[in-house]
């Protein structure tokens, strides 16, 4: 459980941070375009957290 | 801050000690650490799902592998690096007594530095096989 | 250390309640903050009823109104009454926003209108808040146009500007509310960057006959000063102008790094 969270404390430090990195290149700044990219960050995170574990169980679950 | 004991005029106490000229390196350098963690973290997920459910022998093989030792060591780098000046700003942000930042600051290093180097030794033990 | 707390003489305790004005048929709450520096009291919030039916739509038609019939003593700045002075910035229903653009019926869903003045600056009166850092943070980024090579008799032209740029360039004063968004950076009384200031700083380092750029970009590098800003956006979302000091301080980042790299 702790090291699920973790996981998705990673993803989305990752997600997020990919959103700055749009940010810092200059795109991006317009207000429903802020809301995508945050909501987007957010949703991605979770997304990328959900799919690492499931195939942590595939690869993982024979051993 | 504008209160009348001060004897400063409003500029001064603006313009303060005046710029530190720094910090495009610190900005530069998260990002440089960012880019190569978004480009590491797909092999070091790999490597983690592949350590699943191994024993110490068979983690050690594997970690022993001389390119996944370095993209390891490259991730202990890059992430150790952008924790430290990520804290840092944290630290910036919310510690104002100037003495308990630099103290603050200070004890981030010393920790940062202590982790990257206990990883490295840690992967660079098993890869050399002692 | 971060202050979660107002100091002990900040504490809001207590407020008068005005009686509802007689023979209105509708009316609608406010909940104002009231701060005397003269009678040595923590400040409070006094509650007040406007008549909707005799006062204008906005915010600031309430406050007037209970200026001038309820109750003289409220204290606030107000000027042009249409969003170009930003005299009436103050913080409404949790958001800083200006008085007079912002209507009454679009705030507190239909409960209490709650003004209080902006945050973290230092208050004078009621609603009037202290503004002596925010021009001497103003004239901190030298916002003129500084240049060696002399000026001709037919004067310098700018190069062509974008509307973005255009629309940077205007010297817009309700930018003054967008200094208080960043509240964590404004505990400490010291140097404090502030969107607005940096959102200005933009706008002479992007002039085409500013001969200071390297200069101005010099004065920016700190670490408590363009690089305090975390790209929140707090500012964007608030500005009622529709600026976005994030987007300008991405861009003096970005020529921060073109020069060095």
């Amino acid at each position: 459980m702790i090291v699920f969270g973790y996981t998705w404390a990673l993803m989305h430090h990752l997600c997020s941070g990919i959103r700055h990195f749009v940010w810092d290149l200059g795109y991006g700044f317009k207000a429903n375009e802020r809301e995508a990219l945050t909501w987007g960050a957010l949703i991605a995170g979770i997304s990328l957290t959900v799919l690492v574990w499931i195939i942590a169980y595939a690869v993982g679950g024979g051993r | 801050m504008s209160g009348p004991s001060s004897m400063r005029t409003p500029l001064e106490r603006v313009r303060g000690l005046g710029s530190a000229h720094t910090g495009t390196s610190d900005f530069w350098r998260q990002r440089l650490t960012a880019v190569a963690m978004t480009l590491l973290i797909v092999p070091v997920i790999v490597v983690v799902i592949m350590l699943i459910g191994r024993n110490h022998a068979g983690a050690a093989q594997i970690l022993g592998s001389i390119p996944i030792a370095i993209i390891l060591l490259l991730f202990i780098v890059a992430s150790t690096w952008h924790m430290k000046i990520g804290m840092q700003v944290v630290i910036e942000d919310y510690i104002h007594n100037e003495k308990l930042k630099i103290a603050s600051v200070m004890a981030n290093n010393f920790f940062c530095v202590a982790v990257a180097l206990a990883s490295i030794y840690a992967i660079l033990k098993l890869s050399s096989g002692v | 250390m971060v202050e979660f707390a107002l100091p002990k003489n900040s504490k809001i305790s207590g407020g008068k309640t005005w009686p509802k004005p007689a023979g209105a048929t509708e009316t609608r709450e406010f909940r104002v903050y009231r701060w005397n520096p003269d009678d040595g009291k923590n400040p409070s919030v006094d509650t007040y009823y406007v008549d909707t039916h005799d006062c204008g739509p906005m915010v600031l038609d309430g406050l007037i109104w209970i200026k001038n019939h309820v109750d003289p003593t409220l204290t606030f700045r107000r000027s042009c009454r249409e969003g170009v002075c930003g005299s009436c910035a103050m913080n409404i229903d949790g958001q800083n926003t200006l008085a007079c653009t912002k209507s009454m019926h679009d705030v507190g869903a239909g409960g209490a209108v709650k003004v209080n003045p902006l945050p973290h600056q230092p208050v004078v009166k009621d609603l009037v808040p202290d503004l002596t850092n925010f021009y001497a943070q103003y004239a901190s980024i030298e916002p003129w146009l500084k240049t060696t090579t002399p000026t001709t008799a037919k004067g310098m032209e700018a190069e062509p500007r974008g509307p973005r740029e255009a629309r940077r360039s205007l010297r817009v004063h309700p930018v003054r509310l967008l200094l208080d968004l960043v509240p964590e950076l404004l505990v400490e009384q010291r140097t404090l960057p502030r969107p607005r200031r940096l959102l200005q700083a933009t706008r002479w380092v992007t002039d085409s006959r500013d001969e200071a750029t390297g200069e101005r970009l010099d004065n920016l590098e700190d670490p408590f000063r363009l690089y305090r800003c975390h790209t929140i956006m707090n500012c964007a979302k608030a500005c009622p102008k529709g600026l976005n000091p994030s987007e300008a301080i991405a861009e003096l980042k970005f020529k921060m790094v073109e020069r060095q790299i």
